[in-house]
């Protein structure tokens, strides 16, 4: 008689670290994109970490996982969006988060501070953009992904998906060329 | 071409999804209407910015946090589950409930023997063993074990499957699953052992019920 045991022991933890992890840095982006701030936007990571977790079989599962975690961060921020029912609107802490960021790239301090009041400018259009607005253009124009893949996230067809970020890009431009 | 065309498909051109014909239709209005260039210049600049739009780093040390309150929270879950059971666990430990399954001979097609039933109590961690019965060996065979919602196995809380290869030896194989019980419900644990083409896969059905309702454990002898 043979007695097997199971599979050597990895825990749990420390595989969804292992799947995880290459891919937080892009989540954390996405939901900033969403989000507009980074305290929303890490907590908006953590609950998708918090529910993913048990869901560890059907990540590994995946084939395009970076693709797939966008889809559910996307969810998952509707979902609290519809929740809370406050608009994430930008606030004064994304203020400093941009110039933050500006800071961080090479250049003279007036460069940096003219390019940060544009991007600064910029953010704060997007924030005033409506959450599906904000959503595809974030998607597409910001973080450049192609349109077949948006239409997965989204769940939307094609035709939709286009006519939706025509609206949202004159909208955008709009907000701008009244500030 | 004129300019409201070429604004009605400015989006399509700057995303690269006009055909060809229509892209040298709005360059051949390009070359030749100044306010167009300047709209489209505009459109690309605003891009560009899009494009280099900053994201402020997350807080420090936010990986190592946010991964470990993932996993606190869903531990938190089963601790709190445990805590409720409590007094039942004593009683079950040791005892083991038993499937067992003749292997071979092993059809090409894929089999499935059912009809295994089997009552644990809510929260306890319950030894289930599958007893293989091979006539020969079996080099490599890979085991497949799948559960349903409310369970899970002792120690890979949050896995659904486990699968892993090992050998079979001839004669009885044994097996034993430390079920977790989480939640009130009817499910079946799927074990499948494959081997080249060969499959065999074997059903339990297990049905979990609250402290104090379950059954004595039944003695499976099934081939």
């Amino acid at each position: 008689m043979k007695i097997f045991p199971f599979p050597p022991k990895k825990s749990a933890a420390s595989d969804f670290d292992s799947l995880v992890r290459p891919h937080l840095d892009h989540m954390y982006r996405v939901a900033y994109r969403f989000c507009g701030d980074r305290d929303n936007a890490e907590d908006l990571v953590q609950d998708v970490l918090t529910k993913l977790y048990a869901r560890q079989a059907e990540l590994t599962a995946i084939d395009h996982l970076q693709s797939w975690l966008a889809k559910v961060i996307y969810r998952q921020f509707i979902d609290n969006t519809r929740r809370q029912s406050r608009s994430p609107l930008q606030s004064i802490e994304e203020t400093t988060e941009v110039t933050e960021a500006v800071a961080q790239t090479n250049g003279q301090p007036e460069q940096q501070m003219a390019q940060a009041q544009t991007y600064r400018q910029l953010q704060s259009a997007l924030g005033q953009l409506s959450e599906e607005h904000r959503v595809v253009i974030s998607l597409h124009d910001v973080e450049g992904y192609p349109l077949k893949e948006i239409q997965d996230i989204l769940s939307i067809p094609l035709g939709t998906l286009k006519s939706r970020l025509h609206r949202a890009r004159a909208q955008l431009r709009e907000i701008i060329s009244n500030q | 071409m004129d300019c409201k065309q070429l604004q009605n498909q400015l989006d399509d051109y700057l995303d690269g999804t006009l055909a060809e014909a229509e892209r040298q239709a709005i360059h051949a209005h390009l070359s030749a209407c100044s306010t167009c260039q300047s709209v489209i210049a505009e459109e690309k600049d605003l891009r560009d910015m899009l494009r280099k739009l900053p994201v402020p780093p997350p807080s420090a040390g936010f990986a190592d946090r946010a991964l470990r309150i993932a996993v606190e929270r869903n531990s938190q879950h089963h601790h709190r589950a445990g805590f409720i059971k409590g007094f039942g666990a004593a009683m079950a430990a040791g005892l083991a409930l038993w499937v067992i399954v003749g292997i071979l001979p092993v059809s090409k097609a894929p089999t499935t023997s059912g009809d295994h039933e089997i009552s644990i109590a809510l929260y306890q961690t319950q030894n289930v063993k599958l007893a293989f019965h091979t006539v020969n060996e079996i080099k490599d065979a890979r085991i497949t074990i799948q559960l349903p919602e409310n369970l899970a196995l002792a120690g890979y809380e949050g896995r659904r499957e486990l699968a892993w290869r090992t050998d079979l030896t001839k004669g009885d194989n044994i097996l034993t699953l430390p079920i977790k019980a989480q939640a009130i419900a009817k499910g079946r644990i799927l074990a499948r052992i494959e081997h080249g083409n060969q499959t065999k896969t074997i059903e339990i059905a297990i049905d979990v019920k609250s402290a104090g309702m379950t059954m004595e454990p039944l003695l499976m002898n099934t081939v």
